[in-house]
């Protein structure tokens, strides 16, 4: 069993997915990129890149907002979500 | 632990559609979210197959036996491409091989590329078997796979379509040859048949005995065989692994 607490993937449609980020406290400059509470683009911590609206996935740990891929998915699992007993 | 209910947070974002983002609505729409562990992602069921594939037992016996290998990231992703049928693995590799490429550079790349010709995991059985049958500690293990992602291309034989028995056997000969300390023989779907019958005949005639020691791993996954076959030189079984622990 993976050892931290239990995270379901689960899809929003883009206009629930904005409101969650807006109730989040996060917001959009004209080009739809995620903008967090101080006006900084949201960077990916795993892609170093500008997240867009698009291509945002919202996870729980301090609500991290990633660049969405199978790359940056793992990245998080194994981050947060494996065990560490053998590490 | 029960499974996180969405719909409480769902629910909180639908009344909000179409409306002003009150205050109130907001720290609802908060609480929700920091009650209920789940992620939003755009393709549920990768984020769902991904965490599976960390909870395997094959996944986490590697994890055990490398460490905190820079490639385990990867590693899922790999894993979960090889469980695609033939088209899937092929797109989904495309996809992501060029950001691995980008992220892990060449042998990222090559960890991909293993996966999408299904023999990634006969590879990690391979190393698996080095800690389970001879000992090697997680630095050789370590070692073993770089050195088996960097030098891929020279110490493999993929088996095309149009290549026939005596080509295969050409090139297995000339591999053994070269005295590489270990290569591999890989194959998919029809190609294994060929692979299977060139490799069963030379063992008969006893081609590879007291050079190679050969071992055939073999999976099938939707329907596809796919078969890898490792050549351990010789005195490399019992030089390599151990003189190099006994060195450290």
């Amino acid at each position: 069993m993976l050892n931290k607490k239990f995270i379901k993937f689960l899809k929003l449609e883009d206009e629930q997915k904005r409101i969650l980020l807006n109730a989040l406290d996060f917001s959009f400059d004209p080009k739809d990129y995620v903008i967090d509470g101080i006006g900084k683009k949201v960077i990916c911590p795993y892609s170093n890149k500008p997240v867009k609206f698009q291509n945002a996935s919202i996870l729980p740990g301090s609500t991290i907002i990633i660049n969405t891929s199978l790359i940056t998915l793992s990245e998080y699992i194994s981050e947060y979500l494996e065990p560490e007993e053998f590490s | 632990m029960n499974e996180p209910d969405p719909n409480k947070l769902l629910s909180e974002l639908i009344l909000t559609i179409g409306k002003e983002l009150t205050q109130s609505a907001k720290n609802k729409i908060k609480k929700a979210w920091y009650k209920l562990e789940y992620g939003v992602t755009i393709r549920p069921e990768e984020g769902e197959a991904l965490k599976k594939i960390a909870e395997k037992p094959f996944y986490r016996l590697f994890k055990e036996y490398l460490g905190e290998h820079w490639s385990l990231k990867l590693i899922k992703v790999g894993i979960y491409i090889s469980e695609l049928n033939e088209s899937g693995m092929k797109e989904r590799a495309k996809e992501v091989q060029d950001e691995a490429y980008r992220k892990y550079g060449s042998k990222g790349a090559k960890i991909i590329q293993l996966a999408s010709t299904g023999i990634l995991i006969p590879v990690m059985e391979y190393i698996i078997d080095l800690k389970l049958h001879k000992g090697a500690n997680y630095l050789v293990l370590n070692q073993e796979f770089d050195k088996i992602l960097t030098e891929w291309d020279t110490i493999s034989i993929p088996v095309h379509r149009d290549m026939g028995n005596e080509e295969l056997s050409k090139e297995i000969l000339k591999k053994m040859g070269f005295g590489n300390a270990i290569f591999f023989v890989y194959s998919a779907g029809y190609t294994s048949k060929i692979a299977q019958l060139t490799i069963a005949q030379m063992n008969n005639k006893e081609l590879f005995k007291g050079k190679y020691l050969m071992t055939p791993k073999i999976k099938i996954l939707k329907d596809t065989e796919y078969c890898v076959w490792v050549f351990d030189k010789v005195q490399d079984i019992s030089i390599s692994i151990i003189s190099t622990q006994l060195n450290r």
